[in-house]
């Protein structure tokens, strides 16, 4: 027997009632995991979670699930760090073992200006509670077995800061887990149902049509990653969202004793060697957008190269599988949560590359918004109003690509 | 292999583009329908167009290769389909620089920005 | 001919794989399994030669020297000094690739190739794997010697079908064979000894048949019975080797990879599959070790979907790529009364490759050199990329470079400044619009410091606005803005219909900065004619160059800018070079270079600004006209101008500390912004700094608190505030 199977949860399918207070449209961890805060937190488990496909089978299922709050504004890092800290007690919490293993990241800078922001990406980190230090090369070498500082003689490695607290988890088992937290409490999941309208009463949300029938709700909460503004666009809303093709692979599996976690992005990629011991990578998004999930060869091709220039020891690798994701990217390289102009209507969105990490916090600040009917201070700066009233959080630089 | 080389660039509307004074046997690529990168220098070319920009440019490389040279290096590194016709210009990314091409029955010249002439020369080469 | 395996010099034979000559020696390499000698399956892996999950089968001997088992459980990292070997690719172009040589395959190719079409063919068991078809289309093809790439119209997938692997007890004892396996061993001269078939299995093996259906396989580590269950119970059937028939499942990976693309299946590839009967127990994925005492048990909670299924069991995940196991999922959810589910999703690839074979063919991205590039390193120069392009980060002496600018002469290479020309009957129309200045005002001979503004009001670049002629203008961008300027130009000015001619001229253009308070006296020396005023500009010839002459000033000190054909680069350094030798000229970097402008409170775009930097936030609204007409982003300025103000760009002092670029600053307990860039001013004797500063409690701080130390909050103009020495 392997032993990284799934032991322990139990995932208690319902039929889809008619009505519902929350409806959200959406089976990947942010939908789930709303839907298991409002139904465990907040007592509120009239709740319908609907999934076209399978659930985790978005970008949940298929990301790289690096978890980190080394972001450039106080408050992504406040919010990050928060999802970080509930990240750490998701097992105890779930009694679930999601893989959490915490390693610390190590971020790469290959120039002056990008040894310049590594520092300023330190002292923001500590000022608001994520840890985070400037680290010279040779430190960067102990910490990156097998590292060529130079990189291929164009990239040499100028510094970079340590991420304590940056960590991975088996994504899957984070859907699981509150999938069945969710259903246990009485939450109403169900698969293959796709939610193919809204239905309006003047501006306001008042239930979906689905492929199976309509569904009434006090509520509607939009958390469909890679279609957010398809949905959006029934409800009227506009969204300052593009998606873009994001791709990723994985090698076979080898002994797990490669304990980094490594990100350029003056490099355009980042690895880490998973619990069951394969090495996992990605890259930037694809530039141009699209819904497509085809996986390419200049992609692989490309992100090979730029590896075995930092790590020669990883050309012996051996590549296993490749695929891709659609990302909804905000203007900003921050999501976007709350209340929209339409009322009952909800989104948490703008995950970018960047949402597995959030994904404990996002259901969290979520939920919260629905049970009181106003916004958490913490995902306060992220509502959707901050493009028209001039309070972008501009944090390119943080975003990375993962 | 890649040499400077002392080329003539002209901005001007379409139409005095087509119909510009150019020595018959001179090389002109055509970059765009209101620019031209000329093989010779800007005394001898004139343009019907009173706001043509018409300046003298060193800042571009080029090379010509026979086809026995030029296929292997440009199925390395040229992902683009090159134009049937002979002669003519193609112009995109080819070994990472932006490139133009002037495609001759027995021979094809590359054209680069100075700039990224080293890289494409070491391209050339392998 | 021969390789090593664990410590045993294996001799080989030309056209052996590593497998057979391994079996010839008495040696099964892998951890127990049936054999299929196709690459379908995980049971004959090997490391060969620092790499992993190498199938054995399809390795020839020939090419291996250290061999060693690998068996089921992860083998270790590549040692971490290992290399990366280069790997070439060979580029090919075919009207049709066939994938598969059998005999549906090698009848493609015949029919293709009489009707005029050229053709590539690849077989697996002649070294040549088809490991994905990506969009294009093209084929990736892993070799023993390299990769082969083949562009194509049209694919046809000939792969035929593997033979079902049985999953029952048992199925990972020594001594079990596919057919087809078997008839190669036996072929090759291999002795199977005793030889029972179970299932479906040719008689010309002349295997001896076990009676009825397969139950289990027995034996201590090799095979020495087969069970199989018969009208009247289960039966023993002693044997040496099994030969195990249980029909056929098609190898659609690569059709299925290729969907929507020109693929057509052909041969065993199209038979729809055998589905296996579903053991009560066995390992049903060899490659992630699952049981069907796994997959009940997560069937029975809710891991009901063949997604959840396999994701809770990670069965599909291994190495074989579910070639194994798929038909058993397949039947094992069928057996539990679901619809016949489809294989999964097929990804690339489809057999594995190394890292260094995926990155064949492909290289580091490449950043722009100056003219100057060869000077900069051989003054030893340590070069930085930045904005795309090397820049000459230090010479080594920072403080000498600046101290040269500040107090003598120096050369700056700013030949990475954005270009361009714009010109024609709205040439002025066009850059009103543009630029939130009043164009118009800018006379003949005269330029003027410029931003521009996207829609939303927030700085997208700056840079010098020059006017040559009444409608002729030259402008200068940021070094990483040149491109992304020029679209921005040519889409506004082609969307308001209007008649302008533009040439970006940054890569042909070099520029030279000769700065300090000695500049005048050295360009003096290399030309007779006069040199223009403070923002003013004229083509002049300096020493045998003809320059464009820009007298500007980022660093603080008399400059001239020397605009010039990229060609004489070299030739105008070197001139300016001997010419103020007298002077100690020398050099200045990037790194002198940003410490010269922060003394003056020169703002870097991206250094010091983000996306939402507005003219307002940056204390740059002196530069923006809201008198003239209409320009981009004055919508979105008036807008935002009646939103009180969160955050500008300030200047800090402190006595006698320098600030660390990015530290964070406080008002009290409060956060109160971040320092933006910061150095020790020598010529100041005190820490300065631009940063971005927040109010705290509706109001902008005076004072702040930085890393424990306390700083003023100042205008960003820390050295020579009126311009005099610029100006001088
Ligand atoms: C390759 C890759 C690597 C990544 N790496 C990282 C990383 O390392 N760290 C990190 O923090 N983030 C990472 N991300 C980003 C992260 O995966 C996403 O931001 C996050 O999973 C988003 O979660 P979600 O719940 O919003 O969306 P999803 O998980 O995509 O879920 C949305 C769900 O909505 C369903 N849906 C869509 N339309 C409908 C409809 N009409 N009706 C019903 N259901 C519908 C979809 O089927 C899907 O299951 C990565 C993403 C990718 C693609």
């Amino acid at each position: 027997m392997n032993e990284f199977w799934e032991a322990k949860v139990t995932l208690q399918w319902a039929e889809l009632g008619s009505s519902y207070d929350v409806v959200i449209i959406g089976g990947g961890g942010h939908g789930l995991a709303t839907a298991y805060n409002l139904a465990v937190k907040h007592g509120i488990t009239n709740v319908a979670v609907i999934e076209k496909d399978y659930i985790g089978g978005g970008n949940s299922g298929r990301n790289t699930t690096v978890i980190r709050s080394n972001y450039g504004k106080p408050e992504p890092v406040r919010f990050y760090q928060r999802s970080l800290d509930l990240y750490r007690q998701l097992e105890d919490e779930t009694d679930r073992w999601i893989m959490h293993d915490e390693r610390g990241l190590l971020w790469l800078a290959h120039t002056e200006a990008g040894r310049r922001q590594e520092r300023s990406r330190s002292s923001m980190n500590l000022a608001f509670g994520a840890e985070t230090h400037f680290v010279e090369p040779e430190e960067i070498a102990k910490l990156a077995p097998g590292i060529n500082l130079d990189a291929g003689g164009e990239f040499p490695i100028t510094g970079g800061s340590l991420h304590v607290g940056g960590a991975t988890a088996r994504h899957d088992r984070v859907n699981w887990a509150f999938a069945e937290g969710a259903m246990r409490a009485g939450v109403t999941i169900v698969q293959g149902v796709k939610v193919e309208g809204l239905i309006l009463d003047g501006d306001r949300v008042v239930g979906v049509k689905t492929n199976t029938g309509d569904v009434a709700a006090g509520t509607v909460v939009s958390a469909v990653g890679g279609h957010a503004t398809t949905i959006a666009t029934m409800a009227n809303v506009r969204l300052p969202i593009r998606t873009h093709p994001l791709q990723a692979f994985v090698t076979n599996h080898y002994e797990q004793t490669w304990d980094a976690i490594v990100a350029s992005n003056d490099l355009g990629f980042y690895i880490s060697q998973t619990a069951r011991g394969e090495m996992l990578g990605g890259s930037h998004i694809d530039p141009q957008p699209s819904y497509s999930r085809r996986s390419d060869h200049h992609f692989i091709n490309e992100i090979s190269r730029r590896i075995v220039a930092l790590f020669p020891f990883m050309g012996n690798l051996r590549v296993l599988r490749q695929w891709t994701g659609i990302c909804d990217m905000s203007p900003d390289y921050t999501p976007i949560m709350g209340f929209t102009s339409a009322p009952g209507f909800l989104i948490t969105t703008g995950w970018g590359t960047w949402g597995f990490k959030a994904i404990p916090a996002g259901g969290e600040a979520m939920a919260q918004l629905i049970a009181s009917g106003e916004t958490p201070e913490l995902i306060a700066p992220f509502s959707i109003d901050r493009f028209a009233n001039d309070r972008t959080l501009a944090d390119r630089g943080s975003s990375g690509t993962h | 292999m890649l040499e400077p080389l002392l080329l003539t660039r002209i901005v001007s509307t379409p139409a005095a583009l087509d119909t510009a004074d150019i020595p018959a046997e001179v090389i002109v690529l055509r970059t765009a329908p209101d620019e031209a990168l000329v093989l010779a220098d800007s005394s001898t070319i004139s343009v019907d167009d009173p706001h043509a920009i018409i300046v003298d440019d060193t800042g571009w490389h080029g090379a010509w290769m026979s086809w026995d040279q030029a296929i292997p290096f440009l199925q390395a590194n040229c992902a683009w389909e090159l134009p049937a016709e002979r002669p003519s210009m193609a112009q995109g990314r080819v070994a990472d620089a932006p490139a133009k091409l002037w495609l001759e029955d027995d021979r094809m010249l590359i054209v680069v920005p100075h700039v990224m002439a080293r890289d494409v020369a070491d391209r050339m080469g392998s | 001919m021969s390789f090593e395996y664990e410590g045993q010099t294996i001799p080989t034979s030309a056209d052996e794989s590593v497998l057979l000559s391994l079996l010839r020696a008495g040696i099964h390499p892998g951890s127990g399994g049936p054999l299929c000698f196709e690459g379908d399956c995980p049971n004959c892996l090997c490391t060969i030669d620092d790499v992993s999950y190498v199938r054995s089968c399809q390795t020839p001997a020939e090419v291996a020297v250290e061999v060693s088992p690998h068996g089921r459980d992860a083998p270790p990292l590549p040692p971490l000094d290992a290399g990366a070997p280069a790997i070439a690719v060979d580029y090919r172009v075919a009207d049709v690739v066939v994938i598969g040589g059998g005999e549906s395959g090698l009848q493609a190719c015949a029919a293709a190739e009489a009707n005029g079409r050229s053709v590539e063919c690849f077989d697996a068991s002649t070294g040549h794997d088809v490991v994905a078809i990506y969009p294009g289309p093209l084929v990736l093809v892993r070799t023993h010697g390299g990769m082969i790439e083949v562009e194509c119209d049209e694919i046809v997938v000939a792969t035929g079908a593997a033979e079902i692997h049985p999953v029952v007890p048992g199925s990972d004892l020594e001594g079990l064979w596919m057919p087809r396996a078997a008839r190669k061993a036996v072929d090759a001269g291999l002795d199977l000894g005793q030889l029972v078939s179970v299932g479906n299995v040719p008689d010309a093996l002349g295997a001896t048949a076990a009676p009825g259906e397969l139950v289990r396989f027995v034996g201590d580590h090799t095979v020495s019975a087969v069970i199989t269950a018969t009208a009247d119970g289960e039966v023993e059937t002693p044997c040496d080797n099994v030969v195990v028939g249980l029909g056929l499942h098609p190898r659609t990976g690569l059709a299925r990879m290729g969907n929507g693309m020109n693929v057509r299946v052909v041969g065993d590839a199209l038979l729809d599959a055998d589905i296996p009967t579903c053991p009560p127990e066995g390992i049903a994925c060899p490659c992630s070790n699952v049981t069907f005492e796994q997959l009940d048990n997560l069937h029975d909670r809710g891991f009901t979907h063949m997604e959840l299924l396999k994701r809770g069991s990670l069965a599909g995940t291994g190495t074989c790529q579910g070639s194994v196991c798929t038909p058993y999922l397949r039947s094992f959810l069928q057996d539990r009364g679901q619809a016949l589910q489809a294989p999964f999703t097929a990804r690339p690839v489809a057999r594995q490759l190394t890292l260094s074979e995926m990155a064949a063919g492909s290289h580091l991205p490449k950043l722009a050199r100056t003219a100057l590039d060869d000077v900069h390193r051989s003054l030893g120069a340590r070069m930085d990329r930045m904005g795309g392009w090397w820049r000459p980060w230090t010479y080594g002496d920072t403080e000498a470079e600046y101290t040269a600018v500040r107090e003598r002469v120096s050369l700056g290479d700013v030949s990475t400044l954005g270009k361009m020309i714009v010109t024609g009957p709205d040439a002025e129309a066009t850059l009103q619009r543009i630029f939130p200045t009043n164009v118009s005002t800018i006379k003949p001979g005269r330029s003027r410091y410029v931003l521009m503004l996207d829609e939303r009001g927030y700085v997208l670049d700056d840079g010098m606005i020059a006017r040559e002629h009444d409608d002729t203008f030259f402008l200068t961008f940021t070094s990483g803005g040149a491109s992304m300027s020029e679209m921005w130009i040519r889409d506004w000015s082609a969307s308001w219909g209007h008649d302008i001619r533009i040439l970006n001229q940054t890569l042909s253009l070099g520029a030279i900065n000769i700065t300090g308070p000695k500049a005048a006296e050295v360009l003096a020396r290399a030309t007779d004619d006069e040199l223009p005023p403070f923002l003013g500009h004229s083509t002049l010839t300096i020493a045998g160059v003809e320059c464009k002459v820009f007298r500007l000033s980022f660093t603080g000190e008399l400059s001239f800018e020397l605009h010039h054909p990229a060609a004489d680069s070299v030739k105008l350094w070197t001139a300016l070079m001997e010419l103020g030798a007298d002077h100690d000229i020398r050099p200045h970097g990037i790194e002198a270079l940003f410490r010269l402008r922060l003394e003056k409170g020169h703002i870097i775009i991206g250094q010091d600004t983000d996306y939402d930097a507005s003219p307002r936030r940056l204390q740059h609204e002196w530069a923006v006209n809201m008198n003239t007409g209409d320009f981009i982003g004055r919508t979105a300025t008036e807008r935002t101008n009646r939103i009180p103000l969160d955050k500008k760009l300030v200047g800090i002092e402190t006595d006698g500390d320098t600030l660390v670029d990015g530290a964070v600053m406080w008002s009290g307990t409060e956060f109160a912004g971040t320092v933006s860039s910061s150095m020790w001013s020598p010529t100041l004797g005190k820490g300065v700094a631009l940063a971005w500063l927040e109010t705290v409690t509706g109001a902008f701080p005076e004072t702040v608190r930085i890393d424990g130390v306390e700083a003023r909050v100042v205008p960003p103009h820390f050295y020579d505030p009126e311009g005099s020495r610029a100006r001088a």
